[in-house]
């Protein structure tokens, strides 16, 4: 028997699934689409039930993809379990009446069942179990409240019949209802809804957002070296004294030794130049990486499951419009601040493939990840801050002046920002745990293999001279073209592998101040890293990743090339100025040339091809 | 009496009225029904982003941000 939990998006049914089936879940791809679902198993009086969770969806309307998954997956189950947000049972209601025509077993559950009771709503269960002819249960999906009366009505729930309305004649039905089992109170707005109302308050909400994104990545960042500091003082405690005995007994100069561990110089390891697998490998990966990614996701993981993001979206939808999109591709991209895997898999939430395109090319090009930036803020911050700031002004110039000309020139339609916005709501700590776990395994299972295996790679290459080989066919592009050295060769090609590794390899070639903003600089824009580019083939096709792919090619020389120029004749402090200038004028007074015309073609294209 | 008809996009903050036109492509019609946004639904203005940014509408007990080019195709009956 197949039980399917089914509701729109925002209704806790991802919590009642967790309840229902425990640990063992998998996530699959439903044949032949890119949406994903989760599948378990509830055991009840010794009867075993299978358990799919159906992504939300507000109607049954095979049009859309992800609708149309729903669609397909309720014709093939057993058993119904409607989910609905109480505080929004009329809303809720018109998929529950759509369902209820399958004729199939079916529950309904009245979940966030508090927060109704708490915004003054009361439902009457027992006349709406009559009306709608099937069983109801109020219930809690965060504390577990009511599951298991839900499951008891799951498992002895009998057919219904039920005649089929057309739309009109379904909201007729609705308001019918709800007129008659929904009761409010009125009461004062409590604390929770005064800061939902100030985060997107006109003016307010762009200022709270600015300093809530600022102060959360100076908290990661100043946190983050506080334990790197830590983790590399343990390193020297418990780690150097292994290292150094391994050292002995591999006996200097030979070619293992020089893999593993690399450079000894007078006797002392240093964990950051010494280029060995297990010495500058492993301590990549722990001491600098390893702290930022997990400051990152649990305070984006927070935010998230707050209701927080949705919010920045809303907020800079009109900054996004500038650039072809709207504000719900900020979303991929603050997860690609994290990652650029789970941001550019997020890419397909958006509607179109304008959207789509717009937005994964400019996060693979100017979104450094969480563990880049680590390596960046080390590298670039010991020549000074100065020149960490001229690495992000200018990779945010870059962002806004080729999002505006991915505007221009890619074709097709971007809708117009419509979103529910979830209220505040604390998270349930264990599950924000969990959800860290995942992200954290996941990071290692893409990155150790990686670092590891990069490091590796770069040292055989050495030994064989081929990266001299590279570096000479590739001197006029990157010494005449760019002005940086050719050993910053190594660094680009381990960058296609992983990027924190590749910044980590400019540390000990010695490059002036000037000369290392540009490297990083090249090293996020001219290709992403390898697990990256995987998931942009599969996002994208092979056609629009050629294209994203040749877009590159051509954003590192413009962007290299005149950061050369520039900076032969203008010091860092008026770099940073012009490029402040650039965001600034792009940002606000540039009206965008065939913005208006496009817009309106945008919205019969649309009306066109949906009739 | 004739009530005054506003689009959503040009209606003041925590004014309230009914949905009485959607001038858009089905398109633009069913998602906004999915959201509860259909003709006859009573809507109420909390607030617009600065510089024609979203608009912000509570319907029934759901905040939800509409685009602001869409607000301008929402027609609101604007209650006294």
């Amino acid at each position: 028997m197949t039980i399917l939990l089914i509701g729109n998006p925002n209704v806790g049914k991802s919590s009642i699934f967790t309840h229902l089936t425990g640990v063992k879940v998998t996530i699959s791809n439903y044949p032949g689409t890119t949406v994903q679902y989760a599948k378990g198993y509830l055991t009840y009086n010794q009867k075993k039930y299978e358990v799919i969770d159906v992504p939300g969806t507000y109607q049954i309307d095979p049009e859309a993809e992800s609708e149309r998954v729903a669609a397909d997956m309720i014709e093939s189950g057993d058993i119904l379990v409607n989910v609905v947000d109480t505080t929004n049972l009329e809303r809720n209601l018109n998929l529950t009446i759509q369902l209820l025509e399958y004729g199939k077993p079916m529950v309904l559950a009245l979940n966030m069942w508090d927060d109704a009771k708490h915004k003054g709503i009361s439902i009457d269960i027992g006349k709406l179990e009559k009306i709608l002819g099937i069983p109801v249960v109020a219930t809690n999906g965060l504390t577990g409240e009511g599951l298991k009366l839900l499951q008891e009505k799951i498992t002895t729930c009998e057919p219904i019949e039920y005649k089929k309305l057309t739309n009109g004649e379904r909201w007729e039905k609705i308001g019918q209802i709800i007129s008659e089992v929904q009761n409010l109170s009125h009461r004062h707005h409590t604390f929770i809804e005064v800061m939902q109302d100030l985060a997107v308050h006109s003016l307010i909400g762009p200022v709270a957002a600015v300093a809530v994104l600022y102060l959360v990545f100076k908290f990661i960042i100043t946190a983050g070296e506080y334990i790197t500091e830590v983790v590399s003082m343990l390193f020297d405690i418990f780690y150097l004294p292994l290292i150094m005995h391994l050292s002995k007994l591999l006996d200097g100069n030979n070619l293992i030794h020089s893999v593993l561990i690399g450079n000894i110089s007078a006797g002392k390891i240093d964990f950051e130049a010494a280029m060995g697998v297990l010495t500058t490998g492993v301590f990549v990966v722990f001491a600098i990486v390893l702290p930022y990614i997990i400051l990152f996701y649990a305070l984006f993981g927070f935010l998230e499951d707050f209701g927080y993001l949705p919010r920045v979206a809303i907020i800079l939808d009109r900054l996004l419009h500038r650039i072809g999109l709207h504000g719900y591709s900020v979303i991929p991209m603050l997860l690609a601040c994290g990652c650029n895997v789970p941001g550019v898999l997020a890419v397909r939430n958006l509607e179109t493939r304008r959207e789509r395109f717009i937005t994964s090319v400019i996060t693979c090009v100017t979104i450094p990840c969480m563990a880049q930036t680590a390596l960046i803020v080390k590298a670039v911050g010991e020549q000074g801050d100065i020149y960490l700031l001229l690495t992000f002004t200018s990779l945010a110039s870059v962002w806004i002046v080729l999002g505006m000309v991915l505007k221009e020139t890619v074709k097709g339609s971007t809708h117009t920002l419509l979103m529910e916005i979830p209220p505040y709501r604390i998270p349930n700590f264990n599950m924000q745990l969990k959800k860290l776990r995942m992200r954290i395994s996941c990071f290692f299972k893409e990155a150790i293999p990686y670092v590891l295996g990069g490091i590796l790679f770069i040292n055989l290459l050495h030994t064989t001279g081929f990266i001299e080989w590279v570096g000479i066919v590739f001197s006029p592009l990157i010494k005449g073209v760019m002005g940086l050295p050719d050993e910053t060769v190594a660094a680009l090609i381990i960058g296609t592998l992983r990027k924190d590794a590749a910044v980590a390899l400019l540390t000990p070639i010695g490059l002036s101040s000037f000369e290392m903003v540009k490297a990083v600089i090249v090293l996020t824009i001219y290709f992403p890293c390898v697990a990256t580019f995987t998931v942009l083939l599969k996002e994208l096709g092979i056609k629009d990743t050629v294209k994203a792919v040749l877009i590159m090619f051509f954003a590192t020389i413009a962007v290299g090339g005149s950061l050369n120029l520039l900076g032969r004749y203008f010091t860092p402090v008026v770099l940073i100025i012009i490029e402040i200038a650039i965001i600034v004028i792009c940002g606000l007074f540039i009206p965008g040339i065939s913005s208006k015309k496009r817009e309106d073609i945008m919205d019969d294209t649309e009306e066109i091809s949906e009739i | 009496m004739q009530k005054e008809l506003l689009v959503l996009s040009m209606m003041k903050n925590s004014q309230s009225g009914t949905v009485a036109k959607i001038s858009g492509g089905r398109g633009m019609v069913t998602r906004l029904e999915a959201l509860g946004i259909r003709i006859g639904s009573k809507i109420k203005k909390k607030s617009a982003l600065i510089g024609s940014g979203p608009v912000i509408v509570l319907v029934g007990n759901t905040e939800i941000a509409v685009g602001h080019r869409m607000a301008s195709k929402i027609l609101v009956e604007v209650d006294e």
